[in-house]
């Protein structure tokens, strides 16, 4: 039957037409529930969330980044990532943005940002999309880092002083050596002149013999002022600064202020280097504490034992990008039971001691990149060790 | 320069506080010798020479309190004179209580190390002659037949000869004799003097 035929056609266009349509309300339903649990995933979280596009036009932005930044999303908008944050941090971002054209295509950096609620700290990781080769969007995921920030900020400055601090006893321990040192010249100086004096006013004195005496009275003056200096530049609080340091001059003068301090011990101090070894970028004075915190504990290792003797210190490239200063003595060796604690702060086999040496002397290489062990010697004596990366 | 002359002894171990030191002494006309080091000196030192030592009290290898030590032991009687650069209070009692003679802190007053050097030499002069003087003493009781030496004993305890006679069972002509003996080889021309002499060997063992 035509009419009925026709009916069962219109009936089948519309079945299928609300079946497609049922389908593609299905999906839009799916779709709304997948990006409502998206939307909710990054409108709740506390993550800084942000699309850009290749030239770092936001094309999203979170409600946690308009809140951050206190922007409203429209005027957001209209910005770039770069603009925002260079303004926010003073913070180069397009170096950033260059390396995320090659593989991994990933880039992280943080940065120092003003808002009402004070100076925030924030890192950053941006992913790309790259097709054939081109950029084509950038999500970038921002989260507020500045308790971990602040938290090694206070680490850094304990450890500074506590360097400090350690240094500032030591400089207690060393002062009546320094007081000792600095008179040694000075004497001789005042001595040269009382003697020169007395021999102007005899009439028979030789002028060959005053300009003698003036001559050392000169070169005292000088040592006095350079002992002054050492002093003063072991003492030196502040920030320290990474300077292209020469070790084999900064382990002579650790080596010169140690003879100080042993001058009374019988001990000898060698020094072995590599020779020519390359500038290493460190705090001269940290790793100069180092250097004296092991010559020192080498002294006493000796003295405790009743031994006189040597101590050595070797200076060589030990591994590709890295240099490695061994001191070693010829005292009783590192006791085992203290072996594996040894770097930790309290950890003492000295009587006397408070055991904060070795602790500091590992915090400072740390932050210099590098690492500090100590073991026994297989032909005797203990032997620590620090190793520094070159920056070539 | 003569091995009997005073001589002052300089032993440091900083080549120039030793030098400015010489020069310093020497612009008073003494003679002085240098040292770097305590054992130098004294591989050096015989007894006989006069003078003084000015030594650093700190040094390496024998520090000033062991040159100290090893003098005394040596029967050394030259006297010693410290300087320090800081002299610690334990330090500078037991150098004064094994009888160094001065302690000066450096730097010093050119003077004082002066005035200080030239009072060891007069000490170390007068205590010379004290011992020529002893030792010569000792000579001349030495010379006495154990006779004599019996008499003298008795003289010197005040007995009269008669008393003496009759302890040592002599005549009183024999004491009379050894007494005039004795007393012309000890060079003494009373009793009273013969006393003193006594007295003063007794003093000195």
């Amino acid at each position: 039957m035509p009419a009925s035929f026709y009916h069962k056609a219109v009936f089948d266009v519309f079945c299928d037409r609300a079946s497609a349509e049922l389908q593609r309300m299905q999906a839009l339903r799916n779709l709304q529930q997948q990006e409502r649990k998206y939307r909710l995933l990054v409108e709740n979280q506390q993550e800084l969330v942000a699309q850009l596009d290749r030239d770092g036009r936001f094309q999203f932005v979170s409600p946690s980044l308009c809140e951050f930044f206190q922007r409203d999303e429209a005027s957001l908008l209209t910005d770039s990532f770069h603009d925002l944050i260079e303004r926010a941090g003073q913070r180069p971002v397009r170096a950033c943005w260059k390396s995320l054209d090659s593989p991994p295509h990933w880039a992280e950096f943080e940065h120092r940002v003003q808002t009402a609620r004070g100076a925030r700290w924030l890192s950053w990781s941006l992913k790309a999309t790259v097709m054939q080769g081109v950029l084509q969007t950038v999500v970038a995921v921002g989260r507020d880092v500045t308790q971990r920030r602040e938290a090694e900020e206070k680490a850094h400055r304990t450890l500074q002083e506590l360097a400090h601090l350690s240094r500032v006893s030591s400089m207690g321990e060393m002062a009546s050596a320094f007081a000792h040192e600095i008179n040694q010249p000075l004497c001789a100086i005042l001595t040269y002149a009382q003697a020169s004096l007395r021999l102007l006013g005899n009439s028979t004195h030789e002028s060959s013999e005053i300009r003698h005496a003036m001559e050392r009275v000169a070169a005292n003056a000088e040592l006095a002022g350079n002992i002054i200096q050492q002093m003063r530049n072991f003492l030196r609080k502040g920030e320290p600064e990474l300077t292209a340091t020469d070790i084999q001059a900064l382990l002579q003068d650790s080596i010169t202020l140690a003879r100080v301090e042993l001058r009374d011990d019988d001990i000898e101090i060698q020094l072995q280097s590599e020779q020519p070894l390359p500038r290493v970028r460190i705090n001269a004075t940290q790793i100069e504490q180092v250097i004296l915190n092991f010559l020192r504990n080498a002294r006493d290792a000796m003295k405790a034992a009743g031994r006189a003797g040597q101590i050595s210190i070797m200076a060589q490239r030990s591994a590709p990008g890295e240099l490695k200063v061994s001191v070693l003595d010829q005292g009783p060796g590192i006791d085992p039971q203290l072996q594996s604690r040894m770097f930790e702060p309290f950890v003492t086999s000295k009587s006397a001691g408070i055991g904060i040496g070795l602790s500091i002397c590992k915090s400072i290489i740390e932050a210099h990149g590098g690492r500090v062990s100590g073991f026994n010697h297989p032909e005797g004596g203990a032997c620590f060790q620090l190793t520094l990366p070159l920056t070539e | 320069m003569t091995q009997d002359q005073a001589r002052v002894f300089v032993i440091d171990d900083e080549p120039d506080v030793r030098e400015a030191m010489s020069m310093l002494i020497r612009s008073v006309g003494l003679q002085v010798e240098t040292y770097g080091n305590a054992l130098e000196f004294l591989n050096h030192y015989q007894l006989a020479w006069p003078g003084c030592i000015v030594a650093d009290i700190r040094m390496p290898g024998m520090s000033g309190l062991e040159l100290q030590e090893k003098l005394n032991a040596m029967g050394a009687t030259i006297p010693l004179i410290f300087i320090s650069g800081h002299a610690d209070v334990p330090t500078a009692v037991r150098a004064i209580q094994d009888g160094a003679m001065d302690l000066l802190e450096k730097p010093f007053r050119d003077q004082l190390l002066l005035d200080k050097v030239q009072s060891a030499i007069r000490r170390d002069q007068e205590r010379r002659t004290e011992a020529e003087a002893l030792a010569q003493l000792h000579r001349l009781y030495d010379s006495l037949t154990p006779r004599e030496k019996q008499v003298m004993a008795e003289v010197v305890s005040g007995k009269m000869n008669k008393v003496i006679a009759s302890d040592l069972h002599l005549s009183t002509r024999t004491v009379e004799l050894h007494r005039a003996n004795l007393m012309e080889k000890l060079q003494v021309h009373s009793v009273a003097e013969l006393v003193r002499l006594a007295q003063a060997l007794e003093d000195n063992g």
